[in-house]
């Protein structure tokens, strides 16, 4: 599409120096330098070239945003899923075995989403410190930490609720300054 | 470095839903997969001057306390020296899974 407006507008331009002449009536002279033509030709093929690489740089970030939003969003819905799976932590009561087994599958689901995560932006060709995935894989095992160590499998006193909360916030956290940091790389 | 091991795999061998970290707390506790199966394969591997490898794959999910009492236990009782030089891990489900053991491993303590 760029190309196309491209040649449009050339196209407009050469029509305009033939027309304006011949509406305005005035009289230009036609003499034309071979250097002053090489000059304009190099320019042209310049900007063209430069035009072309923004272009493809300029694709090829978009496409590597939209896989790592993707990704990350895969990564938000795991996370959701998991404090479905932790809602029975915060009664006064040991969790059932099914409940167990739900909030270690859950809790995998997160890790496992994370991993991912990490591999996708190993893919990308981003510079380390624009995306700190370290702080949210420390973030992810104090989490599995509080929900699956001691006191697991419950019942989780008043503390260990505390630290359940704080640790599904800094993920939260992370995860959301991760996307803020995809978004506007 | 030995070149051979015996195998243990954790989900056809023990179980495919891990548990808590003790007996007490419930079925399939680290405490019950150290003393059933762990502790007698990683002796037997010794003796045999083998290396032993553990496969994690196909369980539900690990929670912390096994993992740690499973492997932080070997550790406490034999060395985290001895048990790292000892001892493969391998789970493609959760390739993390491994560093984290390991950690475990590492910074077993004497009493938990």
């Amino acid at each position: 599409m760029r190309w196309l407006i491209g040649g449009l507008l050339l196209v407009i331009g050469a029509l305009a120096g033939w027309l304006l002449p011949v509406v305005t009536g005035l009289q230009l002279g036609h003499t034309v330098e071979v250097g002053s033509l090489f000059h304009a030709l190099a320019t042209l093929v310049v900007a063209l070239l430069i035009g072309y690489l923004y272009s493809e740089h300029s694709s090829s970030k978009r496409a590597d945003t939209g896989l790592l939003l993707e990704s990350l969003r895969e990564a938000k819905a795991a996370f959701a899923a998991l404090q479905q799976a932790a809602l029975p932590c915060h009664r006064t009561k040991k969790l059932t075995q099914q409940e167990q087994t739900a909030l270690t599958v859950a809790e995998r689901e997160l890790s496992n989403a994370i991993h991912s995560f990490e591999y996708a932006v190993s893919c990308c060709k981003i510079r380390p410190h624009l995306i700190d995935v370290d702080k949210l894989k420390d973030a992810r095992a104090v989490l599995k930490d509080s929900l699956t160590d001691t006191p697991f499998p419950g019942p989780y006193d008043a503390s260990a609720r505390s630290r359940i909360n704080s640790s599904f916030k800094s993920v939260r956290d992370e995860l959301t300054g991760i996307a803020f940091a995809v978004s506007r790389r | 470095m030995t070149t051979q091991s015996l195998e243990l795999n954790v989900a056809a061998e023990f179980t495919r839903t891990p548990g808590p970290r003790k007996r007490s707390e419930g079925e399939y506790s680290g405490e019950e997969f150290l003393s059933l199966l762990l502790r007698p394969r990683f002796i037997a591997a010794l003796e045999a001057g083998v290396s032993l490898r553990v496969n994690l794959d196909c369980a539900a999910g690990y929670p912390t306390s096994f993992l740690e009492e499973a492997f932080g236990g070997l550790a406490r009782e034999f060395g985290s020296e001895k048990v790292a030089a000892n001892i493969e891990l391998s789970c493609d489900d959760e390739p993390y899974l491994v560093e984290d053991i390991k950690k475990f491993i590492r910074e077993a303590k004497t009493t938990r």
